[in-house]
């Protein structure tokens, strides 16, 4: 694989620091798309903070722009209007190479479907974002391994993704989520897709972990019970945020 | 002399068709000599009478035979040249063919054709071969003619002599009259040459020792007028040597008192001479004289290592006992070896009296056997 | 990148069905272009080995007219004129028992020696000698020996000039030397052998000269040659004979490339389906960090990797296939050029090379399409599918736009008569790109139009599946494409032969004016023997024969080269015995006997762009003469050209009685069968064995023969067809299984799992029905530029269309079952899997 590709992301328009600069800061963002030729605007200017090391759950109806909300966090879309910065630089300034190096280093993403990859086994899905980062699946073996054992799926570190049961496929999940050490982790309904007592077990796990580590957590959902654990619960509301 | 045996008998193995350097030794050679098949020819046994001129003309019943002619000549501002050109006839099956085609001939022909210059210090040598069908090559009697391509040697319009012989290639052309001064010499037992101990291998052989030779040299552009001495050897046989036999020393000696001197050694493998070497001594009147292998007593001066391998015997003392005369001999050039599918060393010699170390006479010699094997192509 | 790797990699895994595809698409196309390349390659190394195997080192040859030349000259140069380096050769054909035609070569041993020709090393020692003095002796290939059982003092039994012999095999040519393949097909005489055996007693085919570069020396040489007898340069010759395949390889060449094209096609629709299925797992990737440059990378490698099994494969199968290609491309040039029995197989490694270099970069262009699909979508689900067909739908117009420019140009190269062969060639090539181009436009207005009947006669699961059709018609649009230009090609090459062998019948029809014609056998093209004397005389005298036509082909030297020369003596005048290009055939037809001129055919105007009025220069027994062109015939026999003469003209001209053939011309109410059995009597007591034909049966063998020649391209046209075929399987898998959810729903709101498979049955036969009708107007307009363009400047014929209604309704039929056929298999899936799968995969 290349040389790692890392790109100081500090440097370039870093802000005076202040005192306890957020990790997060969003600033009247806006996004929509254009459908038969109209404008259908989603987020219609959304302010934001969050700190380092927070946790934060995300609420609201359907078609209420979470999901786009959670992608313009993690890099994916670039927003219409307004300002995303992490860190103190902004993101919607980088192009889309940029990004993608960006994203690889600091974020992790944990899905509803899990998202595995299916011609991968659990131990390469989980090693993949090392790879990524320029970390060869020998070196980053270990910490794989730790991870996996840290939520009891050590054992089926050869066993490819269609022959889990979806917990444990969330698991997996949250460990390749979080096995490159992002600052960021996003959660888009990770239980949605799972019972109650399995979802209860992998939050627990997820919670355990990012608190752990000191991760930032954003975690989508629709339930109020798993919104309950977060730091702080904010909402989308017609494309903008209320606090709870 | 006995050279054109050899030439002959590897005429099929190589000479003619073939490029194989692996037949080339001497064991092809004698295998094709030692041959029991004579193909229907016809042997020498026995003394027959020869007729002249029919006798210059071929013997078609014979397998092989050659009109070969040496000599030296000089050009006007004191050049020195020697020459040597033989025609050689080998029969492939006797008999006329009954064939529609005219191209279907039964005699293989081969020519060689070599001029030593002296002052120039080059000896350059030419080979040529041809079948006889549509008039290629080939030799007749009535007029006297042999050929092979535009090289040829044939009687005046007259019929008899002087013969005329011309032959050129790559910018040497030698264009001669040759006019005898002496009768042909009968060699051997009245013209029966016998080669080795089996009755049959032996050969008619007969030479005119001297002859006026006179004409034009064509030689780097220039037009040079020659004049000399020349020595025709004719011969023709079936069946000559024996496989215990290895080579010859030949000499044919031209001495200035007017008598010509003809001496072959046949030598062994094992380096003893055969019982057959003899020669002939011919008087200025035209008288010979036979020579017996212990009248002549030859001994090597120097050697000479040919460029492609082999080592020749190079200059002579000849001690010729009946006459009581010690002479040396001295190759004009110390290459002047044939190299083609035959290899074999043929030049022009000076002879100079042992005693007052003055010139006394010119001739050729002839030396095979020592550098088996062939080379593609001359030093030309 | 070992773990992104095996994440893409692995995909194929799980879909080897779609990996043979892929590779099979790349082998086939691969396998074409090799095999004609191979084959043609043979025949090239063939023809020049056995030209250097025959021609040793010399530079010039002397030929005489049809009669030869005097052996006496040959004495002449070598004893007066001193020319020491010639050589005299005699050649010509005999027939073994197996059919084969083998070359018999009459050569001088002691004068190749002379030249250090090859041959020296042919005959050594006792094996020379037999050769030399015994009759009928020869020296066989090794190959050939090997081939036909005939070891060294093997007996041979041939047939020469329609004589049997009985041949005494000396040895091998090559001696113990290993056998070496140029040499196959030729049987070495004695030259007295040859004369003999060739009937060509004092006479010579050829002198060998090795000159040095002296034009004085040639003018030298030249001065001395009787009339009729000419020295020229043996490259000019040896090209000369090659130039004459030029056409017909090109014309392989370009069907290979077709085949690549449509094996591109291929890879295409392979790599497209399988980042189309592979879209979630790619999104994945992008999400986690994988740069588009990584997955456009990782893509094209995907391809590459393809390209290269693929085209190992392909060479395989090349390699095979060019063995028999080579058999049917031997015998083309044997049936129309010249005697070629070098038949050994030369795999060249620069071909074999060359043609995986060219898989892989066909694999790898046609992968970039994909590639940078997957790449630059985006990694969110929303924006994926319906995204790209809004934008392909968008293109349709531009598309189009591009179409009809191709077109354009297209035509205009067709057009330009100056153009050469090869402009006409990619003309063809613009021309069905323009159209597939052109064909999304076409499909999305047929499917409206089809959408409109529907409507009218309310079938509600055709209006699905058309609607279907017409809404990704980024996927349909290239797999109807593909199709239609392989059915069109199929259409037009059709046409092209249909076309060609109704004009060969009418052109038989017309010069095959004599009711029974009496030839010497033919062993070889371009070569015929020549009749007894008198033998026309003696026919003429059988009751019930009215006259008698004769004529002589002879291969003569003019100032445009070697050229056929036919000097004939018609009985009647009032029908012309050709077809002229210009109206007043008949007028022309009567001046015929008494005319100082000559006609020519039309390939051989064409090729020395010759008009009616031109002169040329000929070189007769008594020396060149300049002879005006009088008409110009279309004429089918030789894409070289013909020249002809009258018999009365040729004899004051050349000192040759001999005839080649004659032609009987019955009373009307004498029964053929009966006079033929009368010619066969007097036939019976001539030494050399003669064929009697009607004109029926001439008419039947060269129209055989014509079939012979376009077997080959019977063959090729199959196998692009088959190609496309493939393709078309492939691309319908990809747009069923995009369609699969939407098949899912309407499962779970209804629909029967038969009806689910009639849906795709439907979907792919209307894409087969769209792809037929549209094939029609290019495979019409492909058969237009073969016809008319192609054919024209390959070899000088012209042709009248002949568009006949069955090819064009097997051609959609063809387009219809094979859509049908590549349907089968996804609406097999399609009934097989739960609705409920389907849906729960998104």
């Amino acid at each position: 694989m290349p040389p790692s590709q890392t790109i100081d992301f500090k440097q370039p328009n870093a802000p005076v620091p202040s005192a306890t600069p957020p990790l997060l800061r969003l600033e009247e963002v806006r996004c929509g798309y254009r459908e038969a030729g109209e404008w259908r605007e989603i987020l219609r200017g959304v302010d934001l903070e969050v700190q380092a090391g927070e946790q934060l759950a995300l609420v609201g109806l359907s078609g209420s722009g979470k999901s786009t909300l959670l992608h313009l966090l993690g890099g994916l879309d670039v927003p219409s209007a307004g300002r995303i910065s992490f860190d103190g630089f902004d993101l919607a300034g980088l192009g889309e190479p940029a990004r993608t190096l960006w994203r690889r280093q600091h974020v992790g993403f944990i899905y509803q479907f899990f998202n595995l990859i299916p011609t991968l086994s659990v131990l390469e899905n989980v090693l993949l974002p090392l790879e990524l980062n320029g970390i060869d699946e020998k070196a980053g073996r270990e910490a794989g391994m730790g991870l996996l054992d840290q939520v009891e799926l050590a054992d089926r570190a050869g066993a490819y993704p269609d022959k889990l049961s979806g917990g444990e496929q969330q698991r997996v999940a949250m460990v390749r989520a979080l096995i490159h050490q992002p600052a960021l982790v996003l959660a888009d309904e990770p239980t949605g897709n799972l019972d109650f007592a399995t979802g209860e077990k992998v939050l627990d796990l997820l919670d355990s972990l990012v608190r752990a580590q000191g991760r930032t957590l954003i975690m989508v959902t629709h339930s109020p019970e798993v919104a309950r654990r977060a730091d702080r619960l904010i909402r989308l509301v017609d494309g903008r945020l209320e606090a709870v | 002399m006995n050279i054109k045996i050899y030439l002959s008998s590897i005429f099929l193995t190589w000479a003619l068709l073939a490029c194989n350097q692996q037949k080339a030794t001497d064991e092809g050679v004698a295998a094709t000599l030692r041959e029991p098949d004579f193909a229907g020819f016809e042997r020498a046994y026995a003394p027959r009478t020869f007729d002249f001129p029919a006798d210059h003309g071929p013997h078609p019943d014979f397998r092989d035979e050659w009109w070969y002619v040496t000599g030296n000549l000089d050009g006007p501002n004191g050049q020195r040249f020697g020459f040597q050109i033989t025609f050689f006839r080998h029969g492939l099956k006797r008999g006329k063919p009954n064939r529609a085609s005219q191209w279907a001939g039964q005699d293989a022909n081969m020519a060689h054709f070599a001029l030593t210059d002296v002052e120039g210090k080059q000896y350059t040598s030419f080979q040529r071969i041809s079948r006889s069908g549509v008039g290629l090559a080939g030799a007749q009697t009535e007029p006297f003619k042999v050929w092979l391509d535009d090289w040829r040697m044939e009687a005046s319009p007259g019929g008899g002599f002087p013969w005329h012989f011309k032959a050129s290639q790559a910018g040497i052309e030698l264009d001669l009259k040759l006019d005898p001064r002496k009768p042909p010499v009968l060699n051997g037992n009245q013209g029966l040459s016998q080669k080795s101990a089996e009755p049959g291998n032996a050969s008619y052989y007969y030479s005119i020792t001297r002859m006026d030779a006179k004409g034009m040299l064509k030689l780097s552009g220039k037009d040079i007028p020659v004049h000399g001495l020349a020595w025709l050897d004719r011969e023709w046989s079936t069946s000559m040597l024996a496989d215990y036999q290895a080579g010859w020393d030949w000499f044919s000696l031209q001495l200035d008192d007017g008598t010509d001197l003809m001496f072959f050694r046949l030598r062994h493998k094992d380096g003893s001479d055969d019982p057959t070497s003899s020669g002939v001594l011919i008087a200025q009147d035209g008288q010979s004289s036979r020579l017996a292998r212990e009248e002549v007593l030859i001994e090597a001066l120097g050697s000479w290592e040919s460029p492609a391998g082999g080592v020749y015997p190079s200059g002579w003392r000849l001690t010729i006992k009946p006459t009581n005369r010690v002479i040396t001999i001295h190759p004009v050039l110390a290459d002047q070896e044939f190299r083609h599918d035959a290899r074999y060393w043929e030049g022009a010699v000076d002879v100079l009296d042992a005693v007052s170390g003055k010139p006394t006479g010119r001739g050729y010699v002839e030396l095979t056997g020592y550098a088996p094997g062939k080379v593609e192509r001359s030093g030309q | 990148m070992a773990i992104l790797a095996r994440a893409n990699r692995r995909h194929f895994l799980r879909h080897p069905l779609q990996l043979l595809l892929a590779i099979i698409g790349v082998a086939l196309g691969v396998a074409m272009v090799v095999s004609i390349d191979l084959a043609a390659e043979s025949t090239h190394r063939a023809f020049s080995l056995s030209m250097e195997a025959l021609t040793g080192r010399y530079t010039h040859h002397i030929t005489g007219g049809p009669s030869g030349l005097p052996e006496s000259l040959f004495t002449r140069l070598r004893v007066e004129e001193g020319l020491r380096e010639t050589a005299p050769a005699i050649e010509g054909y005999v027939t073994v028992n197996d059919g084969s035609t083998l070359r018999l070569a009459g050569f001088d041993p002691f004068s190749e020696r002379n030249l250090r020709s090859r041959f020296v090393k042919a005959a050594r020692g006792d094996d020379a000698v037999r050769l030399l003095t015994e009759p009928d002796t020869v020296m066989l290939s090794a190959v050939t020996g090997q081939r036909l059982g005939i070891r060294p003092n093997d007996p041979m039994a041939i047939t020469v000039n329609g004589q049997p012999h009985q041949l005494k095999v000396v040895g091998y040519v090559e001696g113990d030397e290993a056998p070496d393949p140029a040499l196959e097909g030729l049987v070495l005489a004695d030259i007295a052998t040859a004369q003999e055996l060739l009937g060509r007693i004092g006479v010579l085919d050829r002198i060998d000269l090795i000159l040095g570069n002296s034009p004085a020396q040639e003018r030298q040489i030249r001065s001395l040659l009787p009339p009729g007898i000419e020295l020229e340069s043996v490259a000019g010759r040896n090209s000369a004979t090659q130039n004459m395949t030029a056409a017909f390889e090109l014309n392989l060449r370009a069907m290979s490339l077709l085949a690549l094209l449509v094996g591109t096609f291929l890879i295409y629709n392979t790599m497209a389906f399988s980042v189309l299925q592979r879209r979630e797992l790619l999104a994945t990737l992008r999400i986690i960090g994988a740069t588009r440059g990584q997955l456009l990378r990782e893509i094209l490698i995907e391809a590459a990797l393809l390209g290269l099994f693929g085209g190992v494969l392909g060479l395989a199968f090349g390699v095979l296939a060019a063995k028999g290609l080579l058999h049917m491309v031997t015998r083309t040039i044997n049936d129309l050029y010249f005697v070629l029995t070098v038949t050994e197989f030369m795999p060249d490694p620069l071909i074999l090379l060359r043609g995986l270099a060219l898989g892989v970069a066909a694999a790898v262009i046609a992968a970039l399409g994909p590639a940078l699909e997957a790449a630059w979508a985006s990694p969110l689900a929303s924006k994926a599918r319906s995204g790209v067909e809004n934008r392909a739908r968008r293109g349709v117009p531009w598309l189009a736009v591009g179409g009809i420019l191709s077109m354009l140009i297209a035509i205009s190269l067709l057009q330009t008569e100056s153009a050469g062969l090869v402009p006409a060639i990619a003309g063809v090539f613009l021309l069905l790109l323009g159209y597939g181009l052109l064909t999304p436009l076409m499909l999305l207005g047929f499917a409206w139009s089809t959408l409109v009947l529907a409507r009218l006669s309310n079938t509600w699961l055709l209006r699905l599946a058309v609607r279907g059709v017409a809404a990704s018609v980024s996927r349909a649009g290239l797999a109807i494409a593909a199709l239609t230009i392989a059915v069109a090609v199929s259409v037009g090459v059709g046409t092209m032969i249909e076309s060609f062998r109704g004009t060969i019948a009418e052109w038989l029809d017309q010069i095959l004016q004599a009711d029974i014609y009496i030839a010497a056998p033919s062993t070889a093209a371009r070569y015929s023997p020549p009749l007894p004397n008198g033998l026309p005389e003696q026919l003429g005298r059988i009751d019930g024969v009215d006259k008698t036509g004769t004529g002589r082909r002879i291969i003569i030297s003019t100032s445009l080269g070697e050229s056929e020369l036919l000097a004939l003596d018609p009985p009647y005048l009032n029908q012309p015995g050709f077809r002229f290009k210009q109206a007043d055939g008949k007028v022309v037809w009567s001046t015929f006997p008494t005319m100082k001129a000559v006609f020519v055919s039309e390939p051989y105007a064409q090729r020395h762009h010759l008009k009616v009025g031109d002169s040329f220069e000929l070189v007769t027994d008594s020396g060149p003469i300049t002879l005006p062109v009088a008409g110009i015939f279309f004429d089918y026999r030789s894409d070289q050209g013909l020249i002809v003469m009258h018999r009365s003209l040729y004899d004051r001209l050349w000192k040759d009685g001999a005839n080649t053939s004659v032609g009987l011309y019955l009373k009307a109410g004498f029964d053929l069968e009966k006079i033929r059995q009368e010619v066969g009597l007097i036939l019976s007591s001539q030494q050399q064995p003669l064929v009697v034909r009607s004109n029926r049966e001439i008419r039947a063998a060269s129209l055989d023969t014509f079939e012979r020649t376009f077997a080959i391209t019977q063959v090729l046209r199959l196998l692009a067809v088959g190609v496309a075929f493939v393709g078309i399987l492939s691309a319908l898998m990809a747009f069923q299984y995009e369609r699969r959810r939407e098949l899912a729903v309407l499962r779970a709101t209804g629909l029967t799992p038969a009806q689910a498979g009639w849906l795709v049955l439907l979907q792919t036969g209307f894409m087969g029905l769209t792809a037929g009708l549209l094939s029609i107007p290019l495979g019409l307009a492909v058969a237009v530029a073969l016809v008319r363009v192609i054919n024209l400047r390959s070899f000088g014929w012209t042709m009248d269309l002949a568009v006949s209604l069955p090819p064009l309704f097997a051609a959609i039929t063809l387009a219809v079952f094979a859509a049908l056929l590549a349907g089968l298999y996804p609406a097999y899936q399609v009934m097989r899997v739960e609705p409920s799968a389907a849906l729960r995969e998104e």
